[in-house]
């Protein structure tokens, strides 16, 4: 990473509406909605369900346009998949006809096949793949298929299949939001060394605001639909951090504080 | 895999041989004429009376429906991709092919007949025709179930409409494919005997219609039994070759 302080952000969103649909049925997903990421930070987004968390990222990623307002990555303006995004959802989706090595080089055959290299490089992908695998604790389950793995397990390589081709931008959907308490800590954890190890960039949407507090450098909260972002709030505690940070009063108090903004969106909008 | 119970593997052998026994003495204690319903015995009896001519229509009846099962592979693969990729194929062509099937073989047999003669093709055709359909809707239902998010995670990266037929589309439509494959070939016996049996002069259909006009009813039920063992021996084929390919989707 270079060391010079960079002025631009890697993401920018200015004045961000998006509206699915047309006529009356047509829904207002986001509004007004501003925010900038800057290189290597880790964002996460808590709100209410249907507020619209999602829609970020589908416009991070070029899936969608706004309606108006822009996008910007790197100061360019995002018009199209930029193939420098990761991503990862509550359903880990993989192909249950791919084992899970298969299921993780899944993103750099489809980028060598862009640049017609075709699959030449198949060892490198699968050394690769074996590789990140292991550090997530998947040594010796690479050839198992996704019905012979548990639910963290499918998770972790629906993980390492963001990742394998070194995304600028990784983004989660709730990946963690499926899993049971025990398993989503030691996640915290898995995702948390990944994140220092490769320094990419990454937007967490949660509902999860201990999830939030623990894993971002910058938590924001957005507002029922059309949702706009309400309150931000640094959280500024040492990395690595521990699972007992949880219980600092200071970690508690910036969790309290998350929950009062996201309480007051409803009231304030029940007009 | 799930390895079968030795109860489980003898299930369908013991009901076989229940029915046959309940069969045999119920047409017995009834006092029932053969050419009401014969007695499995006599079914057998005709069997082996009968089986060389049995065996000669028999393979003419498996030929005629392997063939039009075929071509109804290939043309339901064909319009079962074209219907699941295109959206636009989908609105033109589906309410036709529902029309279409909704027609009863049957009916199309005298028409068939009178563009081909009497004989194979007409029964190839009405194999066809009634077999295409399931093929149709179970490809273009498999390419529609495509995860959104695992759509999202390819479209992400660049790829292409056709990236995702391929990466994705094709394989996850397999299982149903094949799924599909085994209740066909059941229906294509059905439309090769439909066939033969209103226009042929050969075919286990034929042997039927003309064993019961001599009121020869164990003949009539020989040839059903005859078919009904084609019938499981293919379904079972494909069930097979089902397992074998797309034992992944099966927990």
């Amino acid at each position: 990473m270079s060391t010079e302080i960079s002025t631009q952000p890697l993401v920018n969103f200015d004045n961000v509406a998006l509206r699915y649909g047309n006529g009356a049925e047509s829904i207002l997903a986001l509004e007004g909605l501003n925010l900038s990421i800057q290189s290597g930070e880790f964002v996460a987004v808590v709100g209410m369900s249907g507020c619209g968390k999602s829609s970020l990222l589908k416009l991070m990623s070029g899936l969608v346009r706004p309606t108006t307002g822009s996008v910007t990555i790197h100061g360019q303006e995002v018009t199209k998949p930029l193939g420098i995004v990761g991503m990862a959802f509550q359903n880990p989706s993989l192909m249950p006809w791919r084992r899970a090595l298969e299921n993780v080089i899944l993103p750099l055959e489809i980028k060598s096949e862009q640049r017609w290299l075709h699959s030449g490089n198949a060892r490198e992908h699968k050394e690769k793949a074996r590789e990140l695998l292991s550090k997530v604790g998947l040594s010796g389950f690479e050839d198992k298929y996704p019905k012979e793995l548990s639910g963290g397990m499918k998770q972790r390589v629906s993980l390492c299949r963001a990742l394998i081709h070194q995304p600028e931008l990784l983004l989660l959907d709730e990946p963690f939001g499926a899993l049971d308490a025990f398993t989503r800590e030691e996640l915290w954890g898995v995702l948390q060394r990944l994140h220092k190890e490769t320094g990419c960039t990454v937007v967490l949407i949660t509902h999860d605001l201990t999830e939030s507090v623990y894993l971002a450098d910058t938590v924001h909260v957005m507002s029922p639909r059309p949702g706009h972002l309400v309150y931000g709030a640094e959280v500024p505690f040492e990395r690595p951090r521990d699972l007992d940070d949880r219980f600092k009063v200071s970690f508690t108090q910036i969790v309290a504080d998350l929950r009062h903004h996201i309480s007051k969106g409803p009231e304030a909008e029940a007009v | 895999m799930r390895t079968k119970s030795l109860l489980e593997q003898l299930a369908p052998w013991v009901v076989i041989v229940v029915v046959l026994v309940v069969w045999e003495f119920g047409t017995r204690a009834l006092g029932l004429q053969p050419f009401i319903l014969p007695k499995p015995t006599d079914i057998y009896a005709s069997l082996l009376r009968w089986w060389e001519q049995i065996q000669f229509h028999a393979v003419h009846t498996l030929t005629t429906t392997v063939t039009g099962f075929a071509i109804a592979v290939v043309l339901g693969i064909t319009l079962g991709l074209l219907v699941g990729y295109s959206r636009l194929a989908y609105h033109a062509l589906y309410p036709i092919m529902i029309g279409f099937n909704s027609v009863p073989k049957v009916a199309l047999v005298p028409v068939l007949v009178i563009w081909f003669g009497i004989g194979t093709v007409p029964a190839v055709i009405t194999a066809c025709a009634i077999s295409f359909f399931p093929i149709v809707v179970n490809v273009a239902t498999g390419l529609a179930t495509v995860e959104p998010e695992l759509e999202d995670v390819l479209r992400s990266l660049g790829a292409k409409r056709h990236d995702i037929f391929l990466k994705v589309g094709l394989p996850s439509a397999m299982p149903y494919f094949f799924a599909s494959l085994k209740v066909s070939v059941t229906l294509a016996f059905v439309g090769t005997i439909i066939s033969e049996t209103v226009a042929s002069n050969r075919g286990v259909g034929y042997l039927m219609i003309a064993a019961s006009g001599r009121f020869d009813v164990p003949l009539v039920f020989a040839g059903l039994f005859v078919i009904a063992v084609m019938g499981i021996v293919l379904y079972e084929g494909f069930a097979y070759m089902e397992r074998k390919l797309t034992g992944w989707a099966y927990r």
